[in-house]
């Protein structure tokens, strides 16, 4: 699970040029917008957050709002130690800049379910500094002790005497901060923990977000780029003639990834791109097959390869073991499919460039795009607007859809959006890699696993790209996370896991929860299977083998509590579990499917999370919703297939997602905890393929071992 | 030249009569509340309506919108308290919000014509809205809702 | 549901005035049987029988599949309430520009109503043709009417111009319209098995059935199994698929005044 932060602090170094750079309020108040005036009219005692004369508190966020809340999870930490007028907090994407460096790492980004855990301490305590100097302020105003003041509402109080918080803001900014400030006591919060409405909502409601596709200002452009159809291939020339003729097509010009037809509009730009011909040296990958590469797969992963776990002598143990159970387990490329498609737009200047996209690679993107124009990082804005939907695809090493995008603008020498059409953004690569897992696993008489083997074949997201060297004796951390470190394996004296990191020519990228949106399918399907062979109830035998994993348990129980595991259902109805720990939290899982007309519907899925300390329960309850809906499409429906080299699907209706008609009632309970928090977002994904694969097996009695599941 | 209802306000548009209406909308008159997803009328991020019907702006050419009203988003309502906007904000439904404009026009639609709408009606109109995001469970309980709102503002 | 079949005595004043009391000549009959043939062909080409569908759930593409919206027949074939046909659907197909795969278009796009399903969808020869003579099933159309909508209706005449790269219906239209004035004409003969299993029509025996049940999604792989009788007589079973209803045919014997029937089993 820490396959992605070790990468991002070598990225950030191996970038180049990219400073390794703390949190310095002095960096952090040259990186705002506002500046001091003789009269401050804003108090910025930190880069995280600003008090106008207003009253008006506005959060920076140093992460980007994607749907997972944080938009609102993040000021919650800020309003708990500054004791806000809730009503009062605005909110901005922070600009990309070292003092929005996350805390795990010396970067800008977000992923890896972190953005909440990491910033849990700082933007309290840029809340509770702001508060300290608000109420020195205010003491010195009422002629009073600071430790006679309170704060409430956004407001100080000492005896009669209040000030709000805006009218302390010019001489609370002539104070200096203090080195530490004490937080509060977990018992004293009064925003951390309460289920709490997000902040985003009126502006999402109304239409009045702005998301990458809707930036707009006087005379900017649109650009569709017409690119290779197979992966690789190069622009060996081109036609523009018939599409220089479409109404509102002012320039055709050549970037590194195609061929770029800029119009006034998104229209011209795509009937121009309709016009234009494109001779394409296809290069090697014409003849990708996705159907061979799943074979080649299977085949490589009979054999051993570099070994990602091990312990004991596990091939000695399986052949000792009373019974063994062999299976094959295959999961295919899949696209993030988000809402918005890909965009981003760019304005070159003689001496800046300003960028504005929906990333969650801040720091990579301004470093590329410092490089292409020849900038420093610095003059380089990055505006930062709404992601409609991440889910990892914003979050490219090569900042692939950033880079195109510059390049467009610099070859335009005007200020371009590149738009992706919906085809574009499904064909253009950067897929959950394809995965097959071979294992063999060795029973005991008792039917307790004391035997693993287990291989597994697929791409790794980190070769090929300019940080292979994160790939220590040929392990991609995100290729066997929830498989190398599986709490079963623990319990197990012999077991050995093998990877083997084929390479393709398929580019390939993390997706919402990455390596375990396979092992968690994997592990989980297995663990069942090895429940049925000892003639065990699942959730019983689980409970057994997790008994000192009381994380795993807490949640286990809890779901299967609520689920009414073991409880009579409906006719043609059965449930399956799974419990899965990614990201540093717990979430198990127990789904209610049939199958209908065919189909498999899944009726009811319960959640259990345990996340440590939850900073917003509601937040938290609809991330495990989304993360459950997520990963049923997956489940039943997502595929990517590639034929001679071209990526066969295109739409959403040749590659299809979650309706209303098939998403399930869901009810999410949160383990209460203390711990530290652990992530959120992309936890909700891993256990419900398995779930979904036990509960059809408990149904049907056949055991599904490829996703998706797609047809009964 | 294309002349537009779009709110209540007219406007010419100079623009060919085959170009999709979405693309007038947000590209021309810069109104981006509604949104482009697919191009298909596969995910209903489009939708707006036409003399009050549900549309995909996305696959209609803006002339079979000249001279009716068109409605997005944005003239939903003056400050977005609408009963299914309302609904929407007490529901905490969106997510990363780009889907929702789409959703919510569709369940103005589906309000409109049939005020107490059931499970089954909303997977019947709304299917046509995808979500990534997947907050449909909270557009379902939102609809409901929506739709006592709305009686209550009638009444 | 109960699906009465008019025998061949029983059927619309038109066609019987143009045939005579004696009923059709075994020549006349002949050439209706063969006419019948094409209707048969259009009448289940994916442009028609994708939405001339059991249940309310129309298909689309060549292949037939589920729509993707889910989008259903809705109380009067036009959609559900909010989520009406006309969406998507305009009144004419989208321009070549907005790709192959854009919704088409024609005035009125629907289903047909739920009081007049007129279902297709995978039936056999002897099945459709009792089911387009039912007036339960087309709301008590004649065959004039019948004539008017195969002929003019606008909806029916996209399925010759479906736009994008959906397979245009293959017979001409006139042709079409032709064959279905011979078969009609000539009292609408009643398809028998016999005939049918004689043009190829009927082979599906269980032994010839696709291997897999996913194969057997696939329309036109739910034909029934007749079991051939006397003089053209059959009995067969045909299911429902997306209720799973069996349904029993009854072919009656040639010349007998007893009623085919598509009931219940």
């Amino acid at each position: 699970m820490n396959a992605r932060r070790d990468f991002l602090k070598t990225a950030a170094l191996a970038g180049g040029g990219l400073v390794v750079a703390f949190f310095v309020p002095a960096a952090a108040r040259a990186a705002q917008t506002a500046s001091a005036a003789p009269v401050a009219q804003t108090f910025a005692p930190n880069a995280f957050l600003r008090i106008g004369a207003d009253d008006g508190v506005t959060v920076l966020l140093a992460h980007s709002e994607m749907g997972q809340g944080i938009w609102t999870a993040l000021p919650m930490l800020i309003a708990e130690e500054l004791d806000a007028d809730w009503n009062k907090i605005k909110v901005e994407h922070a600009p990309a800049a070292p003092a929005y460096f996350s805390t795990a790492m010396p970067i800008q980004f977000t992923g890896g379910s972190m953005s909440t855990w990491t910033e849990f301490d700082r933007y309290r305590q840029a809340g509770a500094t702001a508060r300290a100097l608000l109420v020195q302020a205010a003491a010195k105003r009422f002629g009073v002790k600071a430790a006679d003041c309170r704060t409430e509402n956004g407001e100080v109080i000492a005896g009669d005497k209040r000030a709000r918080y805006g009218e302390l803001v010019d001489a609370a900014s002539k104070l200096t901060p203090p080195k530490t400030v004490p937080l509060k006591d977990a018992k004293d919060w009064k925003v951390i923990g309460h289920p709490t409405k997000r902040l985003d909502t009126p502006e999402k409601i109304t239409g009045r977000a702005i998301f990458g596709m809707d930036v707009h200002f006087e005379g900017l452009l649109t650009a569709l780029v017409a690119r290779s159809p197979v992966f690789g291939g190069t622009v060996r020339g081109f036609d523009a003639t018939r599409a220089k003729t479409i109404p509102g097509v002012r320039d055709v010009v050549q970037v590194p990834s195609g061929v770029a037809v800029i119009a006034d509009h998104y229209w011209a730009a795509k009937l121009g791109r309709d016009a234009l011909r494109v001779d394409w040296d296809l290069g090697a990958n014409a003849n990708l097959d996705s159907g061979s590469l799943r074979d080649d797969f299977a085949k490589t992963a009979t054999s051993e390869g570099a070994v990602a776990a091990q312990a004991g002598d596990a091939n000695a143990a399986l052949g000792k073991a009373a019974r063994r159970i062999e299976a094959e387990y295959a999961v295919p490329y899949l696209a993030h499919a988000a809402m918005e498609p890909l965009n981003c737009t760019v304005k070159i200047e003689k001496d800046s460039c300003e960028v504005w996209t929906g990333t969650q690679f801040q720091t990579l993107d301004q470093a590329a795009t410092a490089q292409i124009t020849g900038l420093k990082p610095e003059q380089v804005k990055i505006h930062t607007v709404f992601l409609g939907g991440g889910f990892g695809r914003r979050a490219t090493p090569t900042s692939d859809f950033v880079v195109e995008a510059v390049h467009v603008a610099k070859a335009a020498g005007k200020p371009v959006k590149t738009v992706w059409t919906r085809e574009d953004d499904m064909r253009g690569g950067y897929y959950r890699p394809a995965f097959v897992h071979n294992v063999a696993v060795g029973l005991a008489d008792d039917g307790k696993p004391v035997a693993w083997k287990h291989t597994l074949v697929g791409q790794s997201i980190l070769a090929g790209t300019p940080f292979q060297s994160m790939i220590k004796n040929g392990i991609d951390a995100a290729s066997v996370e929830g498989v190398a470190d599986s709490p079963y394996l623990k319990e197990i004296a012999d077991y050995r896991v093998d990877l083997h990191s084929p390479s393709t020519g398929i580019p390939v990228l993390w997706l919402r929860s990455v390596g375990h949106t396979h092992t968690g399918f994997v592990m989980e399907s297995l663990i069942d299977e090895l429940a049925h062979a000892a003639g065990k109830d699942p959730l019983a035998y689980r409970r057994e083998l997790l008994k000192d994993h009381a994380r795993h348990l807490g949640t286990l129980n809890l779901a299967a509590e609520k689920a009414g595991w073991g409880t009579p259902l409906p006719q043609g109805r059965a449930r399956g579990l799974a419990v899965h720990e990614s990201f540093g939290s717990y979430a198990a899982q127990v789904a209610e499917v049939s199958i209908e007309n065919d189909a498999i519907r899944v009726h009811r899925v319960v959640c259990a999370i345990d996340c440590g300390i939850a900073v917003n329960p509601l937040s938290i309850a609809a991330q495990m919703e989304s993360g459950i809906v997520f990963g049923i499409s997956a489940a039943l429906y997502g595929r990517l297939t590639l034929k001679d080299g071209r990526v066969q699907e295109s739409n959403y209706h040749d590659y299809r997602v979650v309706r209303m008609n098939q998403a399930p009632a869901i009810e999410v309970h949160i383990v209460p905890s203390t711990a530290k928090s652990g992530g959120v977002g992309e936890v909700g994904v891993p256990p419900v393929a398995a779930a979904i694969g036990n509960a059809l097996f408990a149904l049907t009695g056949k055991r599904r071992r490829e996703l998706p599941f797609a047809t009964a | 030249m294309v002349s537009l209802t779009i709110n209540g306000k007219t406007q010419d548009f100079d623009v060919p009569d085959d170009m999709p209406l979405l693309w007038v909308i947000r590209d021309v008159a810069h109104l981006t509340g509604t949104k482009f997803g697919c191009g298909l009328a596969q995910c209903g991020a489009c939708t707006v309506h036409l003399d009050g019907a549900p549309l995909r702006a996305c696959v209609t050419p803006v002339g079979a919108a000249a001279g009716k009203a068109i409605t997005t988003i944005e003239g939903l309502s003056p400050d977005g308290t609408h009963p299914v906007q309302r609904a929407w904000a007490e529901l905490d439904v969106v997510q990363c919000g780009y889907c929702q404009s789409g959703q919510i026009m569709s369940a103005v639609a589906l309000i409109k014509a049939k005020p107490e709408p059931t499970d089954a009606d909303i997977d019947a109109a709304l299917s046509g809205n995808i979500c990534r995001c997947g907050t449909y469970p909270r557009i379902r309980a939102a609809v409901h809702r929506a739709a006592t709102l709305a009686k209550e503002t009638t009444r | 549901m109960r699906h009465e079949l008019r025998g061949l005595a029983m059927l619309a004043p038109l066609a019987l005035a143009a045939c005579g009391p004696a009923g059709p000549s075994a020549e006349q009959r002949a050439a209706a049987v063969d006419a019948f043939a094409t209707v048969k062909e259009v009448f289940q080409h994916p442009r028609c029988q994708n939405c001339h569908i059991p249940g309310d759930a129309p298909l689309q593409f060549d292949a037939g599949v589920a729509h993707a919206q889910a989008v259903v027949r809705g109380p009067d074939g036009h959609g559900a309430p909010g989520l009406p046909c006309g969406t998507c659907h305009g009144e004419s197909n989208p321009p070549a520009s907005y790709g192959p795969h854009a919704p088409p278009g024609a005035p009125h796009w629907a289903l047909p109503p739920p009081s007049m399903r007129m279902v297709t969808q995978g039936l056999s020869a002897p099945a459709l043709c009792a089911m387009i003579k039912d007036t339960k099933e087309n709301n008590g159309r004649d065959f004039a009417a019948l004539i008017k909508h195969v002929s003019e209706d606008k909806l029916v005449l996209w399925g010759w111009n479906p736009g994008g790269e959906r397979k245009p219906v293959p017979v001409p239209h006139a042709q079409f319209v032709e064959k279905f004035k011979v078969w009609a004409d000539a009292g609408a003969v009643s398809v028998g098995v016999t005939d049918a299993r004689r043009s190829g029509e009927m082979t599906n025996f269980p032994s010839e059935r696709p291997a897999t049940a996913e194969d057997r999604a696939v329309p036109g792989h739910r034909k029934g199994d007749p079991i051939p009788g006397l003089a053209g007589s059959a009995v067969g079973w045909n299911a429902r698929r997306e209720n799973r209803e069996t349904l029993r045919v009854f072919e009656p014997r040639a010349g007998t005044t007893r009623k085919a029937s598509l009931v219940p089993a």
